[in-house]
């Protein structure tokens, strides 16, 4: 019986341990090891780029032992925690490798440990599957680092129970319940890999049929004990987060990588010790598990002493690393990325940084909240008039409530828009929304910004004592609180400053929800800018922002009533595209443009030279009477009239 | 180094850790500063609980001290008899329960003085000027049933009914939302301050299968009541056991919210509709007479006297016939009235309604209405105008004196929301939920009324952890005042539920987002 034979080549345990200590170059890095987990960093670092994962989870952390406790209460709470303490290290990209390599060097060293204990021979074969599905899983945007966190300590717990639990049956059981008592508790979902990992160590080292079932009984058993002492202390005592309360929960809504990481270590261990039982029985040289098996055999699963057998290992590592590197590239979610470091950088105001990445986001992925994303920073740039047309539009140009929002933008992004439009109590309802929805520190940080502008200096401290334990706003928060201290009213605050001057003076109730951004932006029957955002006189956001909602829906009537009010904000330089849709409205109704001696004006809006000899020369190119609006877009583009690009872009009709 | 070794080397480290543990445990305790210097004021802590009155009964008042130092030393008490000395490096207060249990039974009825000395950068130790606590002689209930959540706009995710035990500050939950599919728990209602029977409301969430209804709990089982009545379409929330404890007079209301652009509180939720209902537990049968559910009135927050002969609830002049814009324009008219009427339960009959305090002539709108055990008074809010206090900056909390119908507004208010107030069983204490520590959360107070029903200043509830609320970011709603605890079996009650179906409308949409019928709101 194949089962048999490996039971009988089941090491001693002393000397098996002394071998690992002895070896530790070969046991716990291996070149391949070595090589994949550098290109497991450069993975993370270079081509998912931790900070986007930030974005992407955006989750509560607070470095607390309040906080901590409210993970001690669930199955796998532990790895959750610990996955997000991991996740706030991404925010500044590094050490978030750094830590996940370091778990990825723990999961392949335990694994390979636990591996070699089936079988020698092959083992780093077999280790690459699960190598590759976790790179793989790590492309994933939405991929919980809570499960590599337990998948390491199963993978830990895999290779101790099999090294040193191999005395009598009820020492090793009692070590199985121990150990899969703590996993459940601390990692969750990831017990199950432990689990499985015993219970083949079982059936082909020790070929213990009823072995496996005993530890399976027990291993429902733990479950149950966990499960029931862990209802003592329902999620509802909770302080701030609130965890799911089955190990499943979190992973079964996710995408097959999370499952296939979980799935791929039980699978190819028993792949591994199943080959190495019929490979025993078709009477391959036996040698002992723990022994240095020839390299050729240890990395594809035989071979021999010639030339080509010692070239075997290199080619075996090159190929394996060609793989990975492959694997790396086909699960590139490069459009995300893209998208999501613009979110990054809007997150914490690098407006030049967002304009720049918004180049390299790709159509597929230039979300509603991309182009919010732009526009914001266009404003706060003061390119929004002269540049927002070079960047991709569409008819609404800010957030709107619906679609996709896999990343919970909506509330913040509406609640800042919200804030900088001095719709400040609008800014708290999303802002308050967001939290109640998905704790995170930015929101928090949103809600103490706002409390400081509405002057409410205790409510403020509140919200910043809780932030100051984040470890991302730990230290803004602490400033802002010495700041409180020293000065209640923020007057030396100039963005705070900046957002009381722009509140909005009048009052209005409106049932359930605040007024959506199409609402602020929209005209009065009379002409006027929405009574919504209504300041004497109107701010440059409320006016560029209106202008540009109604340039964007290609509606230019309400543009030519704003006209007026776009003269009195005094520009330097009068932003063409405002020129263009000037001159695009009086042809298209039939009015025509004056000329003075300054120059050409519409309805007292003055055209620049400029701008009218770019109109002349598309007039010049295209002749009197051009029928194609896709042409006009074109060669309007190569003259630089944008918004003429965009107006005619869309199948307008001339 | 050899297994033994490394186990030496590990018991002896553990040894160690235990040692240093013990000595930091002690060194707090260490007798008061001998050599000080007096600093000329009172000693800045947090909660603020300088001159308060307090329960004989209630768990350590911990608290931090506001003051620079390097060390502090608090001595509550004197020599004379039983004190606590606490000692602590960063103001943080923690009072030995038994210790504080024997000082604070020395001194029931008394002043407790509380002396606080801070150790500064030289190490020379100064006393603040020493202040006291009031020891009441009258005890509290012990328990504190409430409802916790977020302060919440529309949405909520999590929110439960919780229980402090006021003597230990153990908290415990009783039922939360996501016990029943993220379904919204409210309005728990205690007859007289008994633990049993009690009621609750439970709408719909994300699990459809959980219906509407009123919860009793009857020695621990639970039963769903759905007193729909034919009155308008609104469900069951505020409530009020009769003292036969087999009837419960219930408001039926029609609640909107709505956004303000431009105020210090965001929002402003009144009743579109409201009236008034009494449901007979035996039969299920609802009424709904006249005097207390009057079409051209909003009636709401009822509440029966200790002795049953009186239902004392709220009322104003039903103006919302017209349509939306009239309501904008005329939210702040509405104003409440602070009514009884006269009910005998023999014959099932209703008196006239007597308004006790017209709005029209104190210019406020009087709500929540709470008789006291021993009959003799009415707590109420009186705010600016509407039905939702919580909401009101403006509302304070007044008392009115049955024997010679004077009404006073309390000392105990501040210049935020003070509402949901309840009584002791025994008519000396008052808890209720104020925002005055940051006009947002609102948090629980515990205030004395004497016997001549002078006010006291209140206290926050404490908490084991003296920096609890530091960071307490969740609201206090409805606390009510219980004479012991409170239990709800998850699985019994969803099975209690689910055995009458999801016979009405889900009020809220995908668990969690509220439009209507005040659930999942302050």
């Amino acid at each position: 019986m194949p089962v048999e034979d490996l039971a009988t080549r089941a090491p001693a345990r002393g000397s098996t341990l002394t071998r690992q200590l002895s070896a530790p170059g070969r046991t716990l890095c291996p070149l391949p090891l070595l090589l994949y987990l550098v290109l497991f960093a450069w993975h993370l670092q270079v081509v998912v780029d931790p900070r986007c994962v930030f974005v992407a989870q955006n989750d509560l952390f607070l470095w607390n032992f309040r906080f901590l406790q409210d993970f001690l209460i669930v199955p796998g709470g532990l790895a959750q925690w610990l996955g997000k303490l991991i996740l706030q290290a991404s925010y500044t990209g590094w050490p978030a490798t750094v830590a996940l390599t370091g778990i990825a060097w723990l999961i392949y060293s335990a694994t390979l440990c636990y591996l070699r204990h089936l079988s020698q021979a092959g083992a780093v074969l077999a280790w690459t599957l699960p190598a590759i599905t976790l790179l793989s899983a790590h492309s994933h945007y939405d991929y919980p680092f809570s499960t590599s966190v337990g998948v390491a300590l199963a993978m830990v717990a895999a290779c101790g129970y099999v090294q040193f639990a191999t005395g009598r049956i009820g020492w090793r059981f009692a070590a199985f319940a121990a150990l899969a008592l703590l996993l459940y508790w601390a990692g969750g979902a990831a017990a199950y890999v432990f689990v499985c990992c015993a219970l083949i160590g079982e059936f082909y080292l020790h070929g213990s049929r009823w072995g496996v079932v005993v530890l399976a009984g027990v291993a429902v058993g733990v479950k149950c004990v966990v499960d029931a002492l862990l209802s003592l202390f329902p999620p509802a005592m909770a302080y701030l987060y609130y965890p799911s309360d089955h190990p499943f929960r979190e992973l079964l809504p996710l995408h097959a990588a999370t499952l296939a990481v979980l799935g791929s270590f039980p699978i190819c261990a028993v792949a591994l010790a199943d080959w190495a039982a019929k490979r025993t029985a078709r009477g391959a040289r036996p040698h002992s598990p723990g022994t240095a098996a020839p390299a050729a055999e240890e990395s594809a699963g035989g071979g021999g002493n010639g030339p080509s057998g010692r070239c075997r290992p290199a080619v075996f590592t090159i190929l394996f690393l060609l793989v990975a590197a492959g694997v790396s590239q086909l699960t590139w979610h490069r459009d995300l990325r893209a998208a999501l470091r613009v979110h990054f950088s809007a997150d914490h105001q690098q407006w030049d940084e967002v304009l720049h990445l918004a180049t390299c986001v790709p159509s597929s992925a230039y979300s509603q909240y991309v182009r919010h994303d732009v526009n914001m920073a266009l404003f706060h740039t003061g390119r929004l008039p002269y540049d927002m047309f070079a960047f991709p539009q569409e008819s609404e140009p800010f957030a709107l409530p619906g679609g996709d929002d896999p990343f919970n933008l909506y509330q913040r992004r509406v609640s800042d828009f919200s804030l900088w439009l001095g719709r400040v109590n609008d800014a708290e309802f999303y802002a308050g929304t967001s939290w109640v929805l998905k704790a995170s520190a930015h929101g928090l940080r949103q809600l103490a910004r706002i409390a400081m502008v509405k002057e409410r200096v205790d409510l403020a401290r509140l919200f910043l004592r809780v932030l100051r334990d984040d470890l991302v706003y730990g230290t803004w928060s602490a400033a802002q609180l010495r700041q409180l201290a020293e000065d209640p009213t923020c007057a030396g605050d100039a963005e705070i400053q900046t957002l009381r001057s722009l509140m909005i003076t009048d009052d209005d109730l409106r049932y359930a929800l605040p007024p959506t951004t199409t609402e602020f932006l929209t005209l009065s029957d009379t002409g006027q800018i929405s009574p919504l955002v209504r300041r004497e006189p109107p701010g440059r956001m409320v006016i560029e922002y209106t202008m540009a909602r109604y340039l964007a829906m290609r509606s230019l009537e309400p543009v030519i009533q704003i006209l007026p009010q776009v003269t009195a904000l005094a520009y330097p330089v009068t932003p063409p595209a405002y020129e263009e849709a000037a001159v695009i409205f009086a042809r298209l109704c039939g009015e025509p443009l004056e000329s003075d001696d300054a120059g050409t004006v519409f309805r007292g809006f003055r055209i620049s030279a400029a701008t009218m000899d770019k109109i002349r020369q598309l007039d010049t190119i295209l002749g009197p009477d051009p029928a194609d609006p896709a042409e006009v877009s074109r060669v309007a583009g190569e003259l630089g009239l944008d918004y003429y690009r965009y107006f005619y872009g869309r199948g307008v009709s001339w | 180094m050899t297994m033994r070794q490394t186990r030496l080397l590990l018991v002896a480290v553990l040894a160690a850790g235990l040692v240093l543990w013990i000595g930091w445990s002690v060194w707090p305790t260490a007798a008061a500063p001998v050599d000080w210097g007096p600093l000329p004021h009172a000693p800045h802590i947090r909660p603020d609980y300088i001159g308060v009155t307090i329960p004989p009964n209630i768990a350590p008042l911990n608290f931090v001290v506001e003051e620079p130092g390097t060390a502090y030393h608090v001595r509550i008490g004197t020599p004379d008899g039983p004190y606590c000395d606490v000692r602590s490096r960063d103001g943080a207060i923690r009072i030995p329960p038994a210790t504080w249990k024997t000082v604070l039974a020395h001194y029931r009825g008394k002043t407790l003085p509380v002396e606080v000395y801070v150790r500064d950068a030289n190490h020379r130790w100064q006393r603040l000027e020493p202040f006291a606590w009031t020891v009441a002689q009258d005890e509290i209930d012990p328990y504190l049933t409430y409802r916790l959540l977020d302060p919440i706009y529309n949405v909520y995710m999590h929110l439960g009914i919780y229980q402090l035990n006021l003597e230990t500050s153990e908290e415990s939950p009783v039922i939360s939302s996501d016990a029943i599919g993220r379904g919204c728990v409210n309005c728990h209602t205690f007859p007289h301050n008994r633990p049993d029977p009690f009621l609750f409301h439970v709408r719909t969430g994300a699990d459809t299968s959980i219906p509407i209804g009123m919860v009793v709990m009857r020695d621990d089982k639970p039963e769903l009541v759905q007193p729909r009545a034919d009155v308008h379409p609104g469900f069951a929330a505020f409530s009020s056991w009769h003292p036969n404890q087999e009837l419960v007079a219930f408001s039926l209301n029609d609640t909107v919210q709505y956004m303000h652009g431009n105020t210090t509180e965001t929002r402003e939720v009144y009743d579109r509709r409201s009236d008034l209902a009494v449901v007979h537990l035996a039969t299920g049968a609802v009424t709904a007479p006249r005097a207390i559910a009057d079409p051209a009135q909003l009636e709401t927050f009822p509440c029966w006297s200790p002795d049953g002969k009186y239902l004392y609830f709220c009322r104003a002049a039903d103006i919302w016939k017209e349509v939306e814009p009239s309501l904008l324009q005329d939210y702040a008219k509405v104003k409440y009235d602070l009514v009884r009427v006269p009910y005998d339960v023999a014959s099932d009959t209703w008196g006239d309604v007597e308004v006790l305090l017209a709005a029209a002539d104190t210019g406020t709108s009087m709500v929540q209405p709470r008789v006291s055990p021993d009959g003799r008074f009415v707590l109420f809010c009186a705010c600016d105008h509407g039905s939702f206090p919580a909401f009101r900056a403006a509302s304070d909390l007044h008392m009115l004196d049955l024997t010679d119908r004077t009404c006073r507004r309390l000392d105990a208010n501040s210049d935020q929301s003070e509402s949901w107030h309840s009584w002791s069983g025994n008519s000396r204490w008052i808890v209720f939920a104020s925002r005055r520590a940051n006009g947002y959360v609102a948090w629980p107070y515990l205030c004395y009324i004497d016997p001549s029903g002078q006010d006291h200043r209140p206290l926050l509830v404490p908490q084991a952890d003296p920096r609890f609320y530091d960071t307490r970011l969740k609201t206090y709603n409805l606390p009510e005042l219980v004479m012991g605890p409170i239990s709800v079996d998850h699985d019994e009650l969803k099975r209690a539920l689910r055995s009458k179906g999801p016979d009405s409308e889900p009020a809220a949409a995908e668990g969690s987002v509220e439009q209507g019928y005040g659930g999942g709101r302050e």
